[in-house]
Order: C-alpha cells, then structure tokens, then sequence
C-alpha cells in the first residue's frame, strides 16, 4: 500500500520536474535583460501552483490587470515597525478615495532591502513605492534606481508647497525631483539628563567638543568610566565631522583640513579611554548603550525619544545641539525621508497620484508625528509638532544649522572603508594613522571635482 | 579498579562538553527574560519577566508564522528523503556509464556559494509567479545535493551480497531498493530529516529573499521584522530564537531514535 | 582513462539509474545550473541589475582587478586559514563524540541532545553569548588568558576576532557532523568490537583499527562537507559584524563570500563579485583535482 503510494507520488513529481526543466530550455536563459515581461509567462504557474490557497491566485490576478484606474495595486516597500506603521496609517484613505488598492512588502531590515532590491527590478517584482532617506540614496540615483518625479512637480500633480527648502534641496539633483520628503531628522547630542546630575556636572550643558572632553576627563577621574558612546558607523562620524565645519559635499570635500581635525579628535579621546563603543560592550547600537546607561551622551536623533519611552522611561534626556569643534559652528546632519517612486513601476501614474494624495493631504505628516514623533518636512506642520511632542520642541530650532549627508557617489563603499579605517586605529594599539592619513587616502579613493 | 576510573572520565568528559555546549544557550534563554534595558548585564531574579513573549504573541502574527515555518519544513524534508536517496543509491550501487561524471558535476557544485546564485533563482521564481508564496522557500529546495552525497556515502556501506540474494530472489531493482535497502536505512533517513529539518527550519537569507508578505513569512524572518528603524529589540530576537528553537529539540528527540545499532548487520541475516 | 572500459551494462540496471536519478538532476538543472551559470557569465561584465542596459563585456577585467585588490585576496588568505583549522578541529571533535556516544551510557538521548543544540540555534542568538563571553574581561577572555592571549575585547581585535569566529563556528556546526558519525557509526555491527576484545585488543585498539577504517566513507563525507560548508561561512561573520560592514573590525573576518556579498549587494558590482567566486571555485576545483591525483579513493 504505503510503496504504490510512494511509487503515484514520485511518478507525479518526476513528471512536474520534466516539465519544469522543460519550461527552462523552451525560456531563453539569457539574463541580462529588462525583465519587464514577468507577468506575461505566467502560464507554467497554473500547473505547478493549482492547488495553492485562494488567496494567492487572487493577488496575482489583480497584478495581471493591467488597465489603468480602477483596480490597480501598488506596493509599497517597507521594513521596520515604525516606519511600516506611519506609512500604514498615512496612506489609509488611499483606496477608498483613488480607488488604487495598497499593500504592503516587508523586508526584515533596512540591509535586507537594499540587498534585494537589483533583484527585485530585475525580476519585475519591486515595489513602486518606498521611503528612503537622503543617506546612501546618490548611489541609487546614480543607478537609475529612483523614477525622476520632475513632471509630476512641474505640471502640479505633486504639490510641494511648505516643503522644508533644505529637505527640498536635499532630494532635488541637478534640477530633477527624486524623492518627496515628508520627514525630518537634525542630529543632535543626548545627554542622559538623570546621570549628569547625579554626576553633579553643573547647569551649563557643553556647546563645544572642548568642553565635552573636559567632562569626559571628569567622568573618567571620579568614576572611572567612558562618558561618550560613539558608534563607529557613517551617521556619527559625519556629525562629527560637519561639527568642525567639514562634511563630503559629494566627494569634493573628503580631503578637507576640517575632517582630518575631526577624526583626530575622536581618535585621539578614544586612545584616552574617554570614548565607548557599542561593540566593545557586546551591544549592537549606540541606544543600547545609552538605555543601560553605560555612557552619558552620544550623537544620535529624535528616535531615541521613542525607544526610551518604551524601554526606559524614568531616563530624562535632553537634546543639545551637536557641540562646535574646531572653528566649526556646528550644526549636524539633515536626515530627511522622502517617498520615492522605483523604475520599471507598472503604474507610473498612479504612483504619482497616490504620493499626491498623501503629500497634499494632513495624512503622512501627522502619522509622521504620531506615530514616530519625527518632525514633517512641511513647514506648516512643524507648529503641530511642537503642541505634539513638547519634548522635542528645540529640534525644530536646530534644523537651520543642519546640512544633508552628501556622501559621495560611491556611498556605501566609502562609508565602509571610512568605518574599517577607523577601526582599524582605533582598535589596534599599535596604529600610528592619523586623522589626515584616512581622509588623505579616502580622498584619493571615493574624491570628486 | 580501572574500568571505573575509565568510566568516570568518561562521564566526566562528556558532563563537560556538555557545559560548553549548554551554558551560551541557557545565556540565550536568560536573556530572553530580560527587559530590553537589562540585555547582557547581569540582572536580579525580580526583573525576569514573560512580557517578551507576550509581547511577541500578541504584537506579530506568531501563530501564521510557526504555520508556515511547519509547512515548508515538511514539504522540504518530504523531499530530501525521496528524491536524493534514490539518486546517492543508484551513484552508489548501480552501474551505468557517466557515474563519475555526474558525481563530480553534483559534488563540484555544492561549492559555488549560494550568495552567488540566488538572484538568478529569485529571477526565475518570479517568472513562475511563485515568488511570495511557499512555493520559491520549496520547491527549489525539494533534492539538495549535500543529501544526494550523503546517501551515496551511507549506501557504499551496505554489502553487495544482501544486494545480489534480494536480486536473485527476482526483485527488481527499484524494488531491492524500496523493500530491502530503504527498511534497513533508518540512521541515514533519520538523519537527513534531523539535518534538513534543522536547515529549513531555521533557514534565513531564503525566505528573506523570496518572500515579502507578511502574512507568508517564516519564523526566523518575521521574528527579524519586530525591531524599530534605530533599535534592535534583542530581548525580543532572543525571546524568538526560544520559541524558534523548542520545535526543532523535541524534532530531535524524537527523530533520534532511529539511530539503531547494527541495523545493517540484521538486515543481511534476514 | 586510458583503459578499455571493461565493464558491461545492463539495460534494466542502466534504466533503474536513469529514473532513479533524473528528478534530482533535473531539479538541479533547473533550480542550479541555470541559475548559476547565468551568475557566472556576469563575472566578465560590469553589469548591474538595476540597469541591465547599462551592461558592458569587459572580457577579464575583472578578474584582473581581483588580484590586485587587497581586501579580496586578504579575503582569500582568511578563508583557506579558516578552512584548514575548522575541517581538522570538526572532524576529529565531531568523530570523538561519536564514538563516546556510541558506547553503552546512560542517558544517551540527553547528550546526543544538548551537543545537537548548539546547531539549532540561531547565530545571531549564539554571538550574543560569544560577544559578551570574550569582552575585555570577560570570563571566556580571561580564561584564555591563561594561555598567554591578551585581555582585550576579541571582536574588536584584528588579531582575535577571526580565532572568535573559528571558535563560534566550531561550537555550532560540531553537532551537524556528530550526526554524520553517529548514523555512519550505526554500520558497525557491534559483534566486531567483541571479537576484538576477546583478541585482547584494548578500547583505544579497537577504535583504531577497527572504528576508523569502518567508518572511511562517513569521513571522506565530513571532510568534504566540512570544507564546502566551512567554505562558505557567512552568518556567524554577519552576526558579529552586526551594524558595521561585514568582516569587521577593518576586514579581519572577510572571506570570499562576505567578500562577494558585499561586492554584489552592497556594492551592486554584480560582476565583481561573481568573478570573486568564479576565482574560489577554480582554486577548489584544482584543490579537488590534485587531492583525486594523490589518492584515488572516495568510497
């Protein structure tokens, strides 16, 4: 009995495999190619997924309909919880409104979506829409990755109107539109307000990485701990770096005087033992360390207001501008979301009218703060923020001092090569590299005119 | 006087070995009672909470999960037992020209790293419209050539006078395999379903590659999905890697028991 | 090669193979070669798959851009460094346990168990353990101490961090090649270790002379296994990097597959990364090569 059952099932997948390995010599296998025709080879999936749940064959009918209007489903790519939440909730009216169905694709993490993401275009499977900050996005724009939304802009379908201008700017290269920004992060400098009094460290807080070394130089004598946490990664260093009047300005800046000083300097408070990092602890990220108050203040952004109220809420904290190094006037990052539309979109205009819809409407800033307590990038919704979240209020005053990231091209290689290089000096005893050694060698490698 | 003495370093050695091996894992379960705060400190017993396990069941689809996980595991390892047995007994077993060459082929291309291939495959998945749903976790998955080559070692062990006398008592070939030689390959089938359950079960990069939906994630990926933008919530992963974990044990401890000594040795006498 | 092959087929055999073998073999035409093939043809274009269109031959560029990068043939260095060591220390542990297990104990099932943990679970999970074990003064650095290593925070250390990985990769995969043994050791019929004894051949005798040779084909099996999988080690490397890029601290954990992930994801140097393990693939399958030409065995 059980081996003539054996024998029909093996009989059965023998065929199926034959004819699937039929399938793949009947399809040319060459690759490189727009593979915009996924939908049309759909027949082979009606033999070999028959018997799937209902559910399944339902969404791919949908994809397969391919008129314009009425019916359409775009997607939109997201990962972490918070984010997936407010981009939930801000294009909620969506469907009942525009009659375009929404639905959602999660990704595990912010590098498990950019990792799938060549693949996705090549296969026809990508989202149309998703949110990406103004970080690695110039490697992506370079690729070709973005869909410019310029004509949108120009012919009014897409309304910017109170757009923040340095948001704007930030998304706008060479005079193309590639992204709608709708959130708003400045950097700034936390300091765990409980263990600064407790450390009785007085009522002025430090404006310049002069006077944060001073306590740090405390911090180490009375308690004999590391005072600032600094996470070796591209978003800290760059506060840092733009601090003391540096920055990349897309590559053509590396080299600058002012960089070479801001990594010294870090290299130089780390060597005495005044610097933590999150890895030397066992800890994953900067927030960690700061929740378990392992160190007083790190550079970071308003998500930390978020994960202490949930984690560690008896923490006060208080947001102080990045402090001034050097002859720097300091100022952090712009750290700016924007809703950005992917090439090969099977619906390019209702992609535009969606991302209208919740760009025009109160939807995606509100969620943006209710949900996240991030400032918009509207200007007349940063009023709505500060009645919102009172904490946070002075962010909106530090925004002006902000600059963007402005990595170059090569975005991820350098930030990569940046942290390995720091890395390497600052955890090797031996290492005799300079500040002005990594930006030399950095400007050599990822430099622009 | 010396037996004992071997017997007790025996015991000893494998009590130690099993300390190594158990205390990162206790480590891991004590912190899956951890609020996130106390992660990797050394907190007192009135902190220990449940609340990350609550949190995780009443938060995420947990239940959906452990149902697609369950799934693609059992179509996987179906798979694994039928189709790579047959072909590791008949590159072991049966004469046919080109054996060599096609045990070289399979076993050089168990080396290509799967980092390498697995765009193509999402690719091809997609053109199949499989991408999504449980199929493009499955079906490329059903005869995975490290099993194929397991089989082939095991079965070179089984002797080919049992093979002859099953021959001439006028059983087919086929049916020397399915009536005597799968009977008495307990320990080999046992532990292709141990390994490659374990392998799907906790498997990541490929559902976190080929599927997007929510409601089809696996365990190990949507256990992925509870951290915030800036914060991995530790204490939640591990909480999930308790949970992920218990299934694939008590697997094991059941799987297990087909490991029969002398299996072999009594099928020849039969 | 040169012999006249001798050997008769016969139809009902060949045909039995040829069933036998065909769904496996489709299935790895289908759901392998394809696809790696298609992979490997990139290896001699800079291609990317956001823009297809963009894609340009450029013959052996990239491999000639290979070896005068340093991080990919630092990468390489690691990766036969790690091979070597993991493959000895896990088939020489896993077989000891096996053996141990093999004899009359009790509670059987219990350390068959806990040994068999460690490879259920998750690496993320396990590097957890193993991040804080060998901080800078933690218990594990300390002990190691003993033997004259530094106290310092091994996964921030160039030095220390890839013995970490080795030692995390060891711990975990120790149980999958326990399993491999122990369902090999299940041949021996247990009436050879009797006749052994009444010969008077002590424990470690017959482990010797009769254990080792019986279970060659089970070692051939972990042995290769052993350097295909340790080969291909990624996840224990991208645990403890966590958020910094893969191989931290400054690339001392790179291998050619972290090497080949970051150059094709991260990246998007498709191309560079295929012809990266083009490059490992060719100096197996010459490994393999040489290593039939010295022994002529494998069954």
């Amino acid at each position: 009995m059980k081996k003539k059952l054996l024998k029909k099932i093996t009989g059965c997948i023998v065929c199926t495999s034959m004819l699937m390995g039929l399938a793949a010599c009947g399809s040319q296998p060459e690759a490189p190619e727009n593979t915009d025709n996924a939908e049309s080879s759909a027949a082979p999936e009606t033999e070999t997924a028959g018997a799937e749940d209902t559910e399944d064959t339902e969404t791919a009918v949908v994809e397969a309909n391919n008129e314009t209007g009425e019916g359409v489903t775009l997607t939109i790519g997201v990962w972490a919880d918070d984010e997936s939440k407010r981009l939930e909730k801000a294009f909620e009216g969506v469907e009942e409104d525009l009659g375009i169905h929404i639905e959602f694709l999660k990704y595990p993490s912010d590098s498990d979506f950019w990792d799938n993401i060549p693949a996705q275009i090549a296969a026809g499977t990508a989202p149309d829409i998703i949110s990406c900050t103004n970080e690695h996005y110039l490697q992506y724009i370079d690729q070709g990755l973005f869909e410019p939304l310029t004509d949108y802009v120009d012919s009014g379908v897409i309304n910017l109107d109170g757009t923040w201008a340095k948001a704007m700017d930030a998304w706008k290269i060479d005079d193309v539109v590639y992204g709608i920004p709708y959130a708003l992060n400045p950097g700034v400098f936390i300091v765990n307000n409980n263990m600064w009094e407790e450390f009785g460290l007085g009522d002025a807080y430090p404006t310049t990485w002069d006077e944060v070394l001073d306590i740090c130089k405390k911090v180490k004598e009375e308690h004999d701990m590391a005072a600032w946490c600094l996470n070796i990664q591209e978003y800290h260093l760059t506060n840092i770096a733009l601090s003391f009047g540096g920055g990349w300005d897309f590559g053509k800046n590396i080299g600058a005087k002012e960089n070479a000083d801001a990594i010294q300097f870090i290299i130089d408070a780390y060597k005495e033992g005044y610097i933590v990092t999150p890895t030397e602890l066992g800890l994953g990220g900067d927030m960690d360390v700061m929740i378990q108050q392992s160190a007083l203040f790190s550079t970071g952004g308003a998500w930390y207001q978020g994960g202490f109220a949930v984690e560690a809420p008896d923490i006060e904290l208080k947001y102080l501008p990045i402090p001034k190094g050097g002859s720097g006037n300091g100022g952090g990052t712009c750290h700016s979301a924007a809703l950005v539309a992917l090439k090969n979109s099977q619906h390019p205009e209702e992609v535009a009218k969606a991302i209208s819809y919740v760009a025009e409407g109160n939807k995606l800033y509100e969620a943006v703060v209710d949900v996240t307590e991030v400032i918009p990038a509207n200007e007349t919704y940063f009023d709505y923020y500060k009645e919102k979240v009172p904490a946070l209020t002075e962010l909106v005053g530090y925004l002006d001092n902000t600059t963007p990231f402005s990595y170059p091209t090569q975005s991820k290689k350098f930030a990569d090569s940046l942290i390995n290089m720091m890395q390497e000096t600052m955890f090797d005893e031996g290492s005799s590299i300079t500040g002005q050694d990594i930006v030399t060698q950095l400007a050599s490698e990822y430099g622009a005119e | 006087m010396k037996k004992k003495l071997l017997t007790f370093l025996m015991y000893f050695t494998l009590v130690a070995l099993a300390l190594i091996f158990l205390l990162p894992i206790l480590y891991v379960f004590y912190n899956a009672l951890l609020p996130y705060r106390y992660v990797q400190t050394w907190a007192p017993i009135s902190v220990w909470t449940l609340d990350n396990f609550k949190e995780l069941f009443t938060q995420y689809p947990i239940l959906r999960w452990y149902w697609n996980t369950f799934l693609s595991t059992v179509i996987v390892v179906a798979g694994n037992l039928i189709f790579p047995t047959m072909a590791g007994y008949a590159l072991a077993k049966l004469k046919f020209p080109g054996k060599k060459v096609i045990f070289g082929c399979l076993l050089l291309s168990m080396m290509v790293p799967f980092q390498l291939t697995m765009i193509q495959m999402y690719i091809q998945l997609a053109k199949l419209n499989m991408h999504n749903t449980i199929w493009a976790i499955t079906l490329p998955f059903l005869s995975q050539t490290m099993f194929l080559f397991m089989s082939r070692q095991f079965f070179f062990a089984v002797p080919n006078e049992l093979l002859e006398a099953a021959r001439i008592d006028g059983l087919s070939h086929a049916g020397v395999f399915f009536r005597i030689v799968a009977p008495i390959s307990k320990p080999l089938f046992a532990s292709i379903a141990i390994l490659n359950f374990t392998g799907t079960w906790n498997s990541y990069m490929v559902p976190a590659t080929f599927i997007n939906k929510v409601d089809q994630f696996t365990l190990v990926v949507g256990l992925q999905t509870v951290n915030m933008t800036y914060f991995k919530k530790t204490n939640l992963t591990l909480a999930g890697v308790v949970l992920l974990s218990f299934p694939v044990i008590l697997f094991f401890i059941c799987t297990q028991k087909e490991f029969v000594k002398g299996a072999m040795s009594s099928g020849i006498k039969a | 090669m040169g012999k006249k092959n001798k050997i008769k087929y016969k139809r009902a055999e060949v045909l039995t193979a040829i069933s036998f073998l065909l769904p496996a073999v489709l299935m790895w035409i289908y759901w392998f070669l394809i696809p790696a093939a298609k992979s490997m043809r990139l290896s001699f274009y800079e291609y990317s798959f956001i823009t297809p269109e963009r894609a340009r031959f450029v013959g052996l560029d990239n491999f000639k851009r290979l070896f005068s990068d340093n991080d990919f043939l630092k990468a390489l260095q690691h990766t036969f460094l790690m091979v070597a060591v993991v493959v000895a220390l896990i088939a020489i542990i896993a077989f000891l346990i096996a053996v141990l297990l093999d004899g009359k104990i009790k509670g059987k099932t219990f350390f068959r168990t806990v040994y068999y943990m460690p490879y259920v679970i998750s690496s993320v999970a396990v590097s957890i353990f193993f991040m804080y074990f060998f901080i800078k003064d933690g218990i594990g650095t300390k002990l190691f101490t003993l033997f004259g290593l530094d106290n310092t925070t091994w996964f921030t250390s160039t030095k220390y961090a890839l013995p970490l990985i080795i030692i995390i990769y060891v711990w975990q995969q120790i149980g999958f090649y326990m399993i491999l043994y122990i369902s090999g050791l299940q041949n021996i019929s247990a009436e050879l270790y009797e006749a052994a004894k009444i010969d008077g051949a002590n424990r470690a005798q017959s482990i010797l002379h009769i254990t080792l040779p019986l279970v060659k084909p089970t070692t051939y099996l972990v042995i290769t296994l052993g350097m295909i999988n340790a080969f291909q080690i990624f996840d224990q490397i991208a645990a403890i990097s966590k958020q910094s890029p893969l191989g931290s601290p400054a690339g001392a954990t790179s291998t050619v597959v972290t090497f080949l992930y970051q150059q094709s994801f991260s990246y998007m140097d498709m191309g560079y990364g295929s012809a990266a393990a083009m490059v490992l693939l060719g100096i197996i399958f010459l490994l393999s090569l040489l290593r039939t030409f010295i022994s002529k065995d494998g069954e």
